[in-house]
């Protein structure tokens, strides 16, 4: 549940709370006699196994091919099939050695699938909870309007964690209810940048909603990283 | 080959191919290529608990076994709830015809992320009727049951028009939104209580004054 520094039309900003509004299947399984069953992750082969490494020890495609029919020296007996847990991703080089030390380099891709540019990779930073609250931009586009512009991939209800909070929250959602709209918010000093909720996370453009009824209230944020437009005609 | 899915509303059936749209196709994709020290291109790989196997990608699988630890075929696995009660399966969408009979509101829309968008194009035998097209050009929502496959559940679509009037479907899945009253304070106050709790109970085992 990340925090979220959010001012409000009057500038005002304090840190409140938005919660994943995603509801969770729980779906189990059971085995033969209604007995459960668990899911295990397995070696198939490790890299002393692979087509190259075969290949140095055997030298040539027809002696790896002749050891083949003739038995299985791909096959790890002892390893292969054993339950694997407390797993670490690593890079490993062209010879398929441990590497300590990398460089990453960012391809860029048209849709087309030809290459635009390489760069230096970078990095993105959190912003939801910075020193500078996310703006409340006043930039208001109708509901209707929104659902049929942008794909919205992701919500987060906007929680209070206090008394004071509560009244904050309540009167952005009201005011936003009112309107009928959902609001353009942004982070940076100008408010025009995307949110990111954790370092190299995906950045979205982000969209308040409010709704109120009674003394209670909604506050959704909808994100958003895809319009819903067509590709260009060339690209397809 | 693009599918074709069958839908029906008010008694007239249309057909219509679909067409998956991502960010790739219209915005183009980001790669990150990795070098080691010496300029080599490197590969992702596992690192086994032992320290020493390395695991190339695709060299590991998934699997369900018993309390025993013997292996199960996907066939004799059955799906069931948190109650313990059989999960009947459903068919594909492609199977049967989808009927369009819910419209929604605007909220109930928001209220679903949305995990996949797809271009609808209705296929050139069939059309889709003018009562529809006036309903959807008005700004209606259908929501409708959709499995591409089948399986243990459906997921909530809905069919509507972008802002250039071409025909989408978007699937989402189902969300957990409520109303908050002031008294909420008090659940998250008791939640982060909670949670204050246990981490004392974790420090309590490191008694800082024996450092």
């Amino acid at each position: 549940m990340p925090n979220i520094n959010l001012s409000d039309a009057r500038l005002r900003d304090a840190v409140v709370k938005a919660e994943s509004t995603r509801r969770r299947r729980t779906v189990f399984y059971q085995g033969p006699k209604g007995l459960p069953a668990y899911t295990r992750k397995i070696l198939k082969g490790a890299v002393h196994q692979d087509y190259d490494s075969m290949l140095e020890k055997f030298k040539t495609n027809e002696a790896l091919g002749e050891a083949l029919v003739a038995g299985d020296p791909e096959i790890d007996f002892e390893r292969d099939g054993m339950f694997l847990w407390d797993l670490s991703r690593v890079y490993i080089n062209p010879k398929e050695e441990l590497v300590y030390r990398i460089r990453q380099e960012e391809v860029v891709y048209n849709p087309d699938g030809s290459e635009r540019e390489r760069r230096e990779q970078r990095r993105l930073e959190a912003n939801v909870d910075d020193e500078v609250p996310l703006t409340w931009t006043g930039k208001m586009i109708d509901k209707q309007e929104a659902v049929r512009r942008y794909v919205f991939a992701t919500k987060l209800q906007i929680v209070h964690i206090n008394g004071l909070t509560y009244d904050f929250l309540f009167s952005m959602a009201k005011e936003l209810h009112e309107a009928k709209s959902l609001m353009i918010l942004g982070a940076g000093p100008k408010g025009r940048s995307p949110l990111i909720f954790r370092s190299r996370s995906t950045p979205y453009r982000a969209f308040l909603e409010g709704r109120v009824k009674g003394d209670k209230y909604i506050l959704l944020m909808h994100l958003s990283n895809l319009e819903m437009k067509l590709p260009d005609e060339a690209d397809e | 080959m693009a599918r074709k899915l069958e839908f029906k509303f008010s008694g007239d059936a249309f057909t219509c191919v679909i067409n998956k749209v991502d960010r790739t196709k219209i915005y183009g994709r980001v790669n990150t290529v990795t070098y080691d020290a010496n300029d080599k291109k490197c590969d992702l790989a596992t690192l086994a608990r032992d320290g020493r196997t390395i695991i190339p990608f695709g060299g590991t699988a998934s699997g369900y076994v018993n309390t025993e630890g013997l292996w199960i075929d996907r066939d004799e696995l059955v799906p069931i709830d948190r109650d313990g009660e059989k999960i009947p399966e459903v068919p594909s969408s492609f199977s049967a015809p989808t009927v369009l009979d819910e419209m929604v509101d605007v909220e109930t829309f928001l209220d679903h992320p949305i995990r996949l968008a797809y271009h609808l194009i209705s296929d050139e035998e069939t059309t889709i009727s003018s009562a529809l097209m006036e309903k959807l050009k008005a700004g209606g929502i259908y929501q409708f049951p959709f499995s591409y496959r089948g399986g243990i559940y459906f997921d909530p679509a809905f069919l509507m028009l972008g802002e250039d009037d071409t025909l989408w479907m978007l699937i989402g899945h189902k969300s957990d939104i409520e109303y908050l009253g002031f008294e909420q304070a008090a659940i998250c106050a008791a939640r982060a209580e909670e949670e204050t709790e246990d981490a004392d109970e974790e420090t309590d085992a490191f008694d800082f004054d024996m450092l």
